[in-house]
């Protein structure tokens, strides 16, 4: 097996671990607060609305939006992750079958 | 397949280990069962599941000119149902289909796996029970609530596809372990003569993995240009969108206008989201069928046919989830459809390794 190969091959694994391992960590301690928190901010922003305290609406609807973009990150950086690993590691069982020459196929593992 | 001593691929038979076997089936019987989840998904919940998600913000919004905040807050404890319902769906759909996807990989790189039969069957049956275990409990998450939890906010559910998820990083690091064990060694071994070209591969691995590398790269196009484009320039921006509800609900106007743009603002971010996840899912699909088509037991006609049809189907499927913006429900059935038909493909291509198992004990 080629150098290419285990280059994607143990870089794509290790990736996958590391995503498995953030995951389990966001979804234990942080998503289920992000999520509270987005409902929670988007809720206090209709119940001032509600107590005519529009300047409070306007803050809480905004903060809402922080924590709804922090979550979408969070939740991206997660699949990004673990999909590319997965990419890197067909990719590292194939590499070696491109028409380059060897530094060219090293370069682009 | 397995890559033999001199890096190349070849055709030897995989399928004749219990290990490689356990891993094969779990992962093609994960991707099917995946996307046959997020297809009845589509189907029966996501849409209805919006509507009510969008009767509940407007419900809760009339409720701001007469001040009711105990109404405002009974109706956003049922958003908060219907996008945990929805979410954990989406959840085991995509984790029970990117397990199946680790699982066929880890069946190809077993040989590299440097430890003994036993302690990798021990493992493979492990990963079985953790990658089956883990989208069920996410599913089950919306149902099973809190229900004889010991912790205040996770319920057994979650708990149990949290310890799914960890045990999984565990294997993966035990494989990497393997694998390192194997290249401890290792040398480099470019001394060999003849590298193969992908002209070499069955014409039905090449219809898959050039389908599924084109998709890819579509996808990372697709995807870079809705990041850095599209997301900027033409998505409504939803805090606007809730504040201009507030204001108006605040001034006893009608709402129809603010909520049909938050209808349109949902469905522009949900349908770019998914075309783009769909592409590249798709397209890792096809790339992962390439590389099991010497272990299907079929004529080389018929798998011709089941990767043109499955490289049909990965290409339709995203373009009809775009579509659906501008053609509605008639765009989402042909998206269904094409889910349907990379199914039957991809149950087709089991049973071909079925097939193949029989055809290796016989021997």
């Amino acid at each position: 097996m080629h150098l290419e190969n285990r280059i994607l091959i143990l870089s794509g694994l290790a990736l996958i671990t590391m995503t498995m391992f953030f995951g389990v960590y966001y979804a234990v301690f942080d998503e289920h607060q992000t999520l509270v928190g987005m409902g929670v901010a988007m809720m206090n922003g209709f119940v001032a609305a509600a107590d005519g305290d529009r300047v409070a609406a306007y803050a809480a609807l905004q903060q809402y939006g922080e924590i709804a973009a922090e979550y979408k990150r969070e939740v991206h950086f997660h699949g990004h992750f673990g999909f590319l690993s997965l990419i890197l590691i067909l990719y590292g069982l194939v590499v070696h079958k491109l028409g380059y020459g060897r530094r060219a196929r090293v370069g682009l593992a | 397949m397995v890559m033999t001593q001199s890096g190349n691929l070849g055709i030897a038979d995989i399928l004749d280990t219990r290990v490689t076997r356990l891993y094969a089936f779990c992962g093609v019987f994960l991707i099917l069962s995946g996307m046959l989840l997020g297809d009845v998904f589509a189907v029966f919940i996501l849409h209805p599941n919006n509507d009510r998600i969008g009767d509940a913000v407007y419900a809760a919004a009339t409720a701001i000119p007469a001040g009711d905040t105990d109404a405002i807050m009974g109706h956003f404890q049922a958003i908060g149902a219907f996008l945990e319902n929805r979410g954990t769906k989406v959840d085991a759909h995509s984790h029970g289909v990117a397990m199946g996807y680790l699982a066929v990989l880890l069946a190809i790189l077993q040989p590299f796996v440097a430890w003994s039969s036993a302690t990798k069957l021990r493992v493979a049956q492990a990963f079985v029970v953790c990658a089956i275990t883990l989208p069920i409990a996410i599913f089950t998450i919306h149902y099973a609530g809190l229900a004889y939890s010991p912790l205040v906010a996770i319920g057994w559910a979650s708990i149990a596809a949290d310890a799914a998820g960890f045990a999984i990083a565990i294997i993966v690091a035990i494989q990497l372990m393997g694998l390192w064990r194997y290249w401890r060694n290792w040398r480099d071994d470019y001394a060999t003569p003849a590298i193969q070209r992908p002209d070499t591969l069955d014409s039905a691995s090449r219809i898959l993995f050039v389908g599924g590398s084109v998709l890819l790269l579509v996808g990372f196009l697709y995807g870079g240009a809705y990041a850095g484009y599209i997301e900027y320039t033409q998505s409504p921006n939803e805090v606007d969108i809730l504040r201009s509800i507030v204001a108006s609900a605040m001034e006893r106007q009608s709402l129809e206008a603010e909520f049909a743009a938050y209808g349109g603002y949902l469905a522009f971010r949900g349908i770019n989201t998914a075309a783009h996840a769909h592409l590249n899912s798709m397209a890792i699909l096809l790339l992962l069928l390439a590389l099991i088509q010497p272990f299907i037991f079929l004529t080389d006609r018929w798998k011709n046919r089941w990767a043109t049809i499955m490289v049909l189907a990965a290409a339709a499927l995203p373009v009809a989830i775009l579509s659906e913006l501008k053609y509605g429900l008639i765009a989402g059935a042909i998206a269904d459809m094409s889910g349907l038909a990379a199914m039957l493909a991809l149950a087709a291509m089991l049973f071909g390794l079925a097939r193949k198992t029989g055809a290796l004990d016989s021997e």
